[in-house]
Parts: C-alpha cells; sequence; structure tokens
C-alpha cells in the first residue's frame, strides 16, 4: 500500500514538475501552426460531396446528416483563424476552444465516411491539453501583452517564469505521445505476438499496396529486412516512454521514430505527418534552442583586457 | 500570479491519461483517443478488395478510379464492407453518388457502375508485375439504384 503511495506521489510529483513557461508557449505555437496547416490542406469538400456514405462516427452522432458544404467551409476558415489567432496568443479563452470545436467537426466528418483517421488524434489530444492549460499557454511569447498594453513590453516575459502551471500540460502532451506508440506497440503483441516481426507479415503489408513502389518492393523482396525493420519498429514503439524519463534517449528515439514515419509515406503512401511533427513540438526544448540560435547570431561581447 | 497548478489539473489529468489508457485495452475507438490498433493485426497472402468499373452504351468498361475518391480506396473499401447491411435507400444514394462521379469523369454516355470483388495471392507477383486479379461481380449501380448481381 505504501509502495503505491509512493509511486502514485512520484508520478505527481514527474507531472507536476516546474517547467519554463516559454516551453508551454513553444507547445502552444507550434501546436496550433501545425493545427492551422492541417485545417488548411484538407480537401472537406470532397468529403462533403460523398455525404450519402456518412456513418456517424462517436460523437458525431449529433449530427443527423452530414454538415453541408457551407458549414464546411465556415468552419474549416473559423478553424485556421482560430488556430493562427491561438498561435500568436490572441483571445486563447476563445481561439483555442473554437479550433479545438471546429478541428473536431471537421475530422468528425471525414471519420464518418470511412475508416477512422489515426494520423492526426495526437495532435487533437494535444490540443485538448492546451485548452486545458487556459491562460498558462500565453504568458510568454504571446503578442497580447503587446496588443493590450503597448508600448509597454513588459508583459511579455523575456525571461519567462517558471512553475507547476507551466510543467503539467507540457507533461501530459509528453505522456499522450508516449503512450499512442506505446500502445500501438502493445496493439501488435496482442493480436500477433512475435509472428509480427518473424512471419511474411510486413511483407504482405508491403506488397498488399495496390501501386507498391520501388521502396516497397526492395524491403519486401528481401525477407531478412523486412524482419529487422518489422523488429526495429516494434521495438521501438513498445519502449518509447523511455523517453519520458531517459531524456537522453530523445536523441535516439525521436530522429528513429521520424525515420519510420518517412520510411512508411515513401513505401505505403501513409502519411503520419501530423503525428511525428506533434511529437517534435512537445519533446523540443524550444527555448533552449532559441538560446542558442541567438547566441549563436550575436555572440555575447569577449569581455576587454584592462591594461594596468 | 500564482505559481502552482490550478486545482482542476489533477483530475484534469487523471481522466485523460485513465481515457487513453481505458481506450486503448478495452479497445474503443473514441477519436482522438484511439485504439491505435493500425496494422496490429497479422497480414496474410490472400488478399481482398474492390474495384469500380464505368459501362458507357456500348457495353466498354473503364476502370473507375476509387483511389480518386475522397480518402482514396480507404473510403471506398470502408463504404463497400458494410454496404449489404445499408438500407437499400441508403445503397440508392451512394451508387447514385458514384453513377454522378463516373458521368463527370467519362462523360454523359456512361450507363452503369459495376462493383467488384477481387481476390488475389500476393505470391503471385512477379517483379513489378502484379499478381494476377480474380473480379466478381457484386454490385451494379445504375440510374435505378444499386442491385447485387453476387
Amino acid at each position: 500500500m505504501r509502495q503505491a503511495e509512493n509511486l502514485l506521489r512520484r508520478a505527481d510529483g514527474w507531472v507536476f514538475a516546474h517547467e519554463d513557461g516559454r516551453r508551454l508557449a513553444a507547445i502552444r505555437i507550434g501546436i496550433c501552426a501545425l493545427l492551422a496547416l492541417r485545417l488548411a490542406i484538407a480537401d472537406y469538400g470532397g468529403t462533403v460531396r460523398h455525404a450519402t456514405a456518412f456513418q456517424p462516427h462517436f460523437y458525431m452522432d449529433v449530427f443527423e446528416q452530414m454538415p453541408s458544404l457551407e458549414v464546411a467551409t465556415i468552419l474549416q476558415i473559423c478553424g485556421i483563424v482560430a488556430s493562427l489567432a491561438a498561435m500568436v496568443g490572441l483571445a486563447l479563452r476563445v481561439s483555442v476552444p473554437l479550433a479545438v470545436v471546429c478541428s473536431l467537426i471537421l475530422d468528425g466528418m471525414v471519420n464518418s465516411v470511412g475508416r477512422v483517421i489515426v494520423g492526426d488524434a495526437l495532435l487533437m489530444l494535444c490540443m485538448l491539453v492546451l485548452l486545458a492549460s487556459g491562460a498558462a499557454a500565453g504568458e510568454a511569447w504571446s503578442i497580447r501583452g503587446r496588443v493590450h498594453r503597448a508600448p509597454k513590453p513588459a508583459i511579455v516575459p523575456r525571461s519567462a517564469s517558471i512553475g507547476a502551471r507551466y510543467g503539467w500540460p507540457i507533461r501530459t502532451a509528453m505522456i499522450a505521445c508516449a503512450l499512442a506508440y506505446f500502445f500501438a506497440g502493445v496493439q501488435k503483441w496482442r493480436y500477433s505476438g512475435l509472428p509480427w516481426v518473424t512471419s511474411d507479415n510486413l511483407r504482405w503489408i508491403l506488397d498488399s499496396q495496390a501501386h507498391p513502389d520501388g521502396l516497397a518492393q526492395f524491403i519486401a523482396d528481401r525477407p531478412l529486412l523486412a524482419h529487422v525493420f518489422a523488429g526495429g519498429a516494434l521495438l521501438l514503439e513498445t519502449t518509447f516512454p523511455l523517453v519520458l524519463f531517459v531524456p537522453r534517449l530523445r536523441w535516439l528515439f525521436i530522429p528513429g521514430l521520424i525515420a519510420m514515419h518517412v520510411g512508411i509515406r515513401v513505401a505505403l503512401g501513409l502519411d503520419y505527418s501530423a503525428q511525428w511533427l506533434t511529437v517534435l513540438i512537445v519533446f523540443v526544448n524550444w527555448p533552449v534552442i532559441v538560446a542558442r540560435l541567438r547566441r549563436t547570431v550575436s555572440p555575447a561581447p569577449a569581455p576587454r583586457e584592462v591594461h594596468g | 500570479m500564482s505559481a502552482a497548478a490550478p486545482r482542476y489539473a489533477r483530475p484534469f489529468v487523471a481522466v485523460f491519461l485513465a481515457a487513453l489508457v481505458v481506450c486503448a485495452l478495452v479497445p474503443l475507438n473514441f477519436w482522438p483517443f484511439s485504439n491505435w490498433e493500425l496494422f496490429s493485426r497479422l497480414r496474410r497472402d490472400e488478399q481482398t478488395g474492390w474495384a469500380a468499373v464505368a459501362v458507357d452504351r456500348t457495353g466498354r468498361e473503364r476502370v473507375y478510379p476509387a483511389t480518386s475518391l475522397p480518402h482514396g480506396y480507404r473510403g471506398f473499401a470502408a463504404v463497400l464492407a458494410g454496404f449489404s447491411e445499408r438500407s437499400a435507400a441508403v445503397r440508392d444514394a451512394i451508387c447514385a453518388d458514384w453513377l454522378y462521379d463516373a458521368t463527370e469523369r467519362f462523360g454523359t454516355g456512361t450507363r452503369l457502375v459495376r462493383i467488384y470483388r477481387l481476390e488475389w495471392e500476393l505470391f503471385d507477383r512477379h517483379g513489378n508485375r502484379e499478381a494476377p486479379r480474380h473480379r466478381t461481380m457484386e454490385w451494379v449501380c445504375s440510374t435505378k439504384g444499386a442491385s447485387e448481381t453476387g
């Protein structure tokens, strides 16, 4: 009992650790920019055109039929504008919920005319965390202060404050990313076990594409290579939560993850860019990178030699 | 401003993470709380799929590219997987949609859209040459609606 309590206390301490407000702001900027981009490039008109195939998925039950093209266009425009406003830190109490609602309905429309799309789920989960973080996400790297209190720039902290109010959304988003990959691995163990690696499974996945490309055929025609890739993918997914506790492993796991998704894009034509970009945005310590860039661009003047 | 987490943060984190775990373990697909099952089941050599063919007045068949539909083949296959369980009115409406699409693509001479079920074995692929598909006609879409042939 005491051990469980101890474990829970340690977990609570990890999730509610103190973090830099600028790091949460960087996640806000990255996630909202990515959402705006996804909303801008998606073809919701095509979804609406096949409204007869509408089979409401989950919360889309509130709609009796597929929303019209006009509604979809309004949602798309509102979603993009709200995401961009949230990205720059404007009116977060309105912009983040509006962006979430618009994209939930638009993604719900897509999910209701075919197989449910997994690729955007992690991005949306992080948006939900951002929504829950409230005003904390807008306390650094935001133009909000400049608009309201110009010309005083003091409201925008240069060296942002540190606290648990910034830490828990960052850590929760990290856990969501880690669990997404962990469960993708767990489900493979659960439904297929080791044969997911040792059988011809990956060869058939690659071969079963309507038009397998050169890379897909290259791997499919080399059973040993197919086993190595399958084993690597399963190992990466199953052990991904280690990045939460061993930050150095992020240098290995996150590039590995990106390589895996780029390989899937090339070989299978499946786009998981929203997922791996979300992981990149959440795990990279952007304030440190910005500080390094600043130092590189304008290095501090060397102390002058004193003659005397 | 306090640096502490707001009071609602702990309940939110608990519910959020519990939803993630429960949806994966049950499994439930309450998007965006996914079950993360994609590609988790073993693939076999035997493959099945669907193909659509537009037919004009002369009986000439033209491949109706399902991948050009919204969401590509993913949507087409998913719709056809449960097609026979849908009501006749819904099937007719979907068929009318496909026929309209085919007419837009191939011209007003388009009379029918035939839906074939495909079966093939991946072992039969030779280099870049695809394995031969065995096809069975399952549905015909005409101006009268959807009719089952399989």
